[in-house]
């Protein structure tokens, strides 16, 4: 990873507009009810989540917590797990994306990917410990095959993506 | 890094502490008080997520509805098929039954004949026919195992069919009052007048050696005469269709109508006298004469 400094980044783009990020969360929250058959479950990554992971790789500012809260909570009902079970989750999210990305520039698809898993995995990592706290259900490695499928989404999907380019060295 | 980034850095650590403290609580709040956080579920469901929750359910709608559609016209298709089939096995034991029926009230008529007629004469059926449009022969399906003889008489309810022409063991052939070889002494109903009438062949019957000065009238019905070995008196045989006088000749001409059609018919009864040699209608003579076995004075 290079050397990143922020003002260059300042520069170059400018961040989404708060509506354009609660359409693509909208977006995700449908994704993430649309009736996938059983199987597809255990392999169905967050699309929330990722949409999270993507804007906190591409904004310059840090995501805005309240906003990944209320997707969370939103989520929570969807899905009719503890109330703010998800919203944990994504809090957690942003913390990692914003440990991972810190002052280095993510530069190809890759390293993208690899940022997108790790993010995705403390998702679910923060999900399974409220389920762990509450409900004392068992976590194992497999739960974690979403953020798996969600590193080779982000492969195959680079039109979603917009690197940014470094702006020094 | 300056202080400013600095100090948003620790911003955003506090909101990110602030957030997950927020989530933790809630799911705690959620796990002991479960009745206060549902209202902000159902609030939730109903106002925000239901449009999003119809949006995702939409693929799966128009699937179904559409797979429904599809897969209630196959069911209609294959149900009309078999309803076709149905139909078409119940035209088909309609038409059965309708033979049956057909067939029933011919056994019927036939019956009322023979108790009318000769109560001892035997029913046979009519196998099949031959030399169409104008029957003269048929088959029936009964022979000398039955005891049936050359030149006994076929009649129906209506009159007279024929007359047995060749007998096998269970079959016997039959020669059609319509054919030539075909003669038959009959009398008038109204008052009992002698004519004699030959089959001409064609459907119709001749009249034979009718003299001039007798009135034949259109109309005139026709049965057997008494005295005749192949059928019993009073046999409906034919109705007078027309008649005319050549000039020259002491005889009329004319021509009568079969009472009685086979083509309707699918058994015959059988004269149980008759059943001798003699009896057999001989080919028609060159001359026109009467065959000997006719052995009825038909003249008046």
């Amino acid at each position: 990873m290079m050397r990143y400094h922020s003002d260059d980044a300042r520069s170059i783009e400018r961040d989404p507009s708060l509506r354009l990020i609660t359409l693509s969360l909208a977006t995700g929250l449908l994704l993430n009810l649309l009736p996938y058959p059983d199987a597809w479950f255990e392999y169905k990554p967050d699309f929330v989540a990722l949409l999270l992971a993507y804007w906190a790789l591409r904004m310059r500012r840090s995501f805005p917590f309240a906003l990944a809260f209320a997707a969370g909570v939103l989520m929570d009902v969807a899905y009719t797990a503890a109330l703010g079970q998800h919203a944990f989750a994504y809090a957690a999210l942003l913390v990692v994306a914003h440990v991972l990305k810190g002052p280095y520039v993510i530069a190809n698809r890759a390293q993208q990917a690899v940022f997108a898993g790790l993010a995705l995995a403390a998702a679910i990592a923060a999900s399974l410990l409220v389920s762990w706290a509450y409900e004392s259900i068992a976590v194992g490695a497999a739960d974690f095959k979403p953020a798996l499928v969600g590193m080779l989404l982000w492969l195959l999907l680079p039109l979603l993506l917009a690197p940014r380019s470094p702006a020094g060295g | 890094m300056d202080f400013s980034d600095d100090g948003r850095k620790k911003m955003v650590w506090l909101r990110a502490a602030a957030a997950m403290l927020l989530a933790w609580g809630l799911t705690y709040a959620d796990h002991r008080i479960g009745d206060a956080t549902s209202k902000v579920r159902s609030s939730l469901a109903a106002v925000v997520l239901r449009p999003i929750r119809f949006a995702a359910e939409l693929p799966t709608t128009a699937w179904s509805t559409t797979s429904g559609y599809f897969q209630s016209r196959e069911e209609l298709i294959e149900s009309r098929q078999k309803i076709a089939e149905e139909l078409l096995r119940q035209r088909s034991r309609q038409q059965l039954v309708d033979a049956v029926e057909r067939e029933n009230a011919i056994l019927r008529s036939l019956i009322n004949a023979r108790l009318r007629h000769q109560p001892d004469a035997a029913i046979a059926e009519i196998l099949n026919t031959a030399s169409l449009p104008f029957l003269s022969r048929i088959v029936i399906g009964k022979g000398s195992s039955e005891g049936l003889a050359v030149g006994q008489g076929l009649f129906t309810d209506e009159g007279v069919i024929g007359q047995l022409t060749r007998v096998d063991g269970d079959t016997s052939q039959a020669l059609l009052l319509t054919d030539k070889r075909f003669w038959v002494a009959t009398r008038r109903r109204s008052d009992g007048l002698l004519v004699l009438l030959q089959g001409d062949g064609g459907g119709r019957m001749r009249l034979r050696f009718v003299p001039a000065d007798v009135s034949l009238l259109p109309g005139d019905l026709l049965e057997t005469a008494e005295g005749q070995q192949a059928f019993p008196a009073g046999i409906p045989v034919a109705a007078i269709a027309e008649t005319w006088q050549p000039d020259g000749v002491p005889f009329q001409e004319g021509v009568a109508k079969p009472v009685a059609s086979v083509r309707q018919q699918t058994a015959v009864l059988i004269h149980s006298g008759g059943g001798d040699e003699d009896a057999v209608p001989l080919p028609v003579e060159p001359s026109g004469a009467v065959p000997s076995s006719l052995k009825v004075d038909v003249l008046p």
